[in-house]
């Protein structure tokens, strides 16, 4: 389903927190603040996850010079059983909360749900936005962190970090929201949760085809379509799809994936970045950066998110995905 | 340079020569284990401590045959009772005992011998 | 784009396994892990009153000891992921299972946390282990009284 937004909501204010593991990453001078301590000084991981959270949406509010009662709408999600990070950071930002799932897709299906909100004029400031933190993720999803496991060179590094955005209604000079595709559910049969890369391509695929029909664009009416986290392979085997379909080669070069470029070329990150706050630090900091710089004036952000479970994996089950889409321009 | 090393590793295994020996205070009787224990096929080196009324002996079983340990300790043990029946005799392949007959060999004192002879038989009866 | 089209593409894309590498890291790893096992066996017989018979428990203990040392610090899964199955198979692979699964869940407390998730890696281990005794247990009583085999 293609949403055009008539009155363009705008993303008038953005913040980018990141763990300290995160220092490598080649987007690091775009985030807003950096940790030393990937718990935030917490007792535990979750608790460190929301007052990132916290921490984010504090920023924002400094810099749109706003305080905690202007806030209409507070929408997140991340990745942990019942999103119990996002749950307690609510809590302390004490806007109405709507909390929502998409996996890794979740940073796009929030600010979708903040600008239909604002077209529909119920909404006049609201906060939406993704996170993640790598050891939550990790023992939950996969083994506990100091497990001596060997991954494989398809596997991706789930990022600590949190992307929040602030929608409002259209405003001149900032980034504003053209129109949103929402994903379906794609499942192409992919079973291997340490390639989510491959199960993750089909949907956007799937996402990207039908916006830009629905909109009636070409790949080259954008200066860049870029995707959550499929990593290195994953993004491949989605350029690969496209010129299987007709597109040119140097077309797909407008394809490019924040979690295959997040930690540059460091091979210790196996496929690269995954993550809620992977496609959430990278869209709402060094994007929006250069939409406002001047060098972007229209991109297709394709967040992508695999709808699996530690249960449905041990149960045999394929991984069936999702990608979720803005358009964001300058105009 | 690696190639001679290994060589010379692999002949030691293929080593028909065996290392026998046996303390001082065993006279005569030392001869005899010394060829009771070149008789026996299945060990490459032996080491016997004669001290008082007892009798110890270690050996080390060749590498492959090392499942076959406690047999081979029965049937030493048979010859040597056929051979030494006034001595109390332990045999064993274990590798602590054969270390601890090295430090025994060259020892003088038959006290401190027969005491360590004492702690030897006590640990081998040990299961864990 | 049908899904046989898909997956002939993924096919394509996706890197091969270097099963052939993986091999020999792990089988050196795996090696030079049981030789240090085996230093400190000779360690513990040659300077202390231990026989090859009762040397398996300090053996085994200190072994595990190092492992706990190694996966507290980090090196652990370091090592795990040059040396796949080298490092996981040893009796320190099972160490650093459970020790990684205690250290994880000490936000739980002790009771329901660390006690009731240590051996959540390893219980399989302890579970198939014991069970695989049993029935080679059970074949060799059977081959025994057969008159095939001694105890």
């Amino acid at each position: 389903m293609v949403i055009v937004f008539q009155s363009k909501p705008s993303i008038i204010a953005s913040a980018a927190v990141a763990g300290p593991l995160e220092r490598k990453s080649v987007f690091y001078s775009y985030f807003d603040s950096v940790m030393e301590d990937e718990r935030w000084h917490q007792a535990t991981n979750e608790q460190g996850n929301a007052k990132m959270i916290q921490e984010a949406c504090e920023i924002i509010l400094k810099k749109a010079d706003l305080n905690r009662l202007d806030i209409d709408f507070f929408l997140a999600g991340d990745l942990v059983n019942q999103m119990t990070p996002t749950n307690f950071a609510a809590k302390e930002i004490a806007a109405s909360f709507i909390g929502l799932f998409s996996a890794c897709a979740t940073s796009v299906s929030s600010v979708i749900i903040a600008s239909v909100l604002t077209e529909l004029g119920a909404s006049k400031y609201a906060i939406a936005g993704a996170s993640s933190q790598h050891n939550s993720v990790e023992r939950q999803f996969r083994y506990p962190v100091y497990y001596g496991g060997q991954k494989p060179a398809t596997a991706q590094w789930t990022v600590t970090a949190a992307g929040f955005t602030l929608i409002g209604e259209h405003t001149p000079k900032c980034p504003s929201i053209a129109a949103a595709t929402v994903g379906k559910v794609i499942d192409y049969g992919q079973t291997d949760p340490f390639h989510m890369g491959a199960a993750m391509a089909p949907a956007a695929y799937d996402t990207i085809q039908r916006h830009l029909e629905k909109r009636n664009q070409k790949i080259t009416d954008y200066d860049m379509i870029m995707t959550g986290d499929l990593g290195k392979i994953g993004l491949q085997i989605l350029k690969r799809m496209f010129q299987e379909t007709g597109a040119s080669e140097a077309d797909c070069n407008i394809f490019r994936d924040a979690g295959a470029e997040f930690y540059g070329e460091d091979p210790s990150f196996l496929a690269g970045a995954s993550g809620a706050g992977c496609s959430a630090s990278v869209y709402f900091s060094y994007v929006l950066q250069q939409l406002k710089g001047g060098r972007f004036k229209r991109v297709l952000l394709v967040a992508t998110g695999s709808l699996l479970s530690p249960l449905t994996f041990q149960q045999g089950e394929t991984i069936p995905c999702t990608a979720h889409a803005i358009e964001v321009t300058m105009e | 340079m690696a190639l001679p090393i290994c060589f010379a590793i692999l002949l030691m295994g293929c080593n028909d020569e065996k290392t026998l020996e046996v303390n001082n205070l065993g006279g005569e009787e030392a001869e005899e284990v010394k060829a009771i224990m070149e008789n026996e096929e299945s060990i490459y080196s032996g080491r016997a401590i004669f001290v008082e009324d007892q009798l110890m002996v270690a050996v080390q079983a060749k590498p492959w045959l090392d499942y076959k340990k406690t047999k081979i300790e029965k049937n030493l043990k048979k010859k040597l009772k056929e051979s030494f029946p006034e001595y109390d005799i332990t045999v064993s392949s274990d590798y602590k005992l054969y270390w601890e007959a090295q430090k025994l060999l060259d020892e003088e004192d038959s006290e401190k011998v027969k005491e360590k002879v004492e702690k030897l038989k006590k640990l081998k009866k040990e299961e864990t | 784009m049908n899904q046989e089209q898909f997956e002939q593409i993924e096919q394509q894309i996706t890197p091969s396994t270097p099963y052939v590498k993986n091999v020999l890291k792990a089988f050196l790893v795996g090696g030079l892990i049981c030789t240090i096992g085996h230093a400190i066996t000779y360690f513990y017989i040659i300077f202390f009153d231990f026989t090859e018979k009762t040397v398996g428990n300090p053996t085994a203990a200190t072994m595990i000891f190092l492992s706990m040392l190694l996966t507290g610090f980090g090196l652990y899964q370091k090592l795990g992921q040059f040396a796949g199955a080298g490092s996981a198979v040893p009796v320190s692979g099972f160490g650093n299972a459970v020790i990684s699964a205690a250290i994880e869940h000490k936000t739980e407390g002790f009771v329901l946390g660390v006690g009731g998730n240590m051996f959540k890696l390893a219980g399989s281990v302890i579970l198939f282990g014991v069970a695989s005794a049993f029935v080679v247990a059970l074949i060799k009583l059977i081959l025994v009284t057969m008159g095939v085999i001694e105890w």
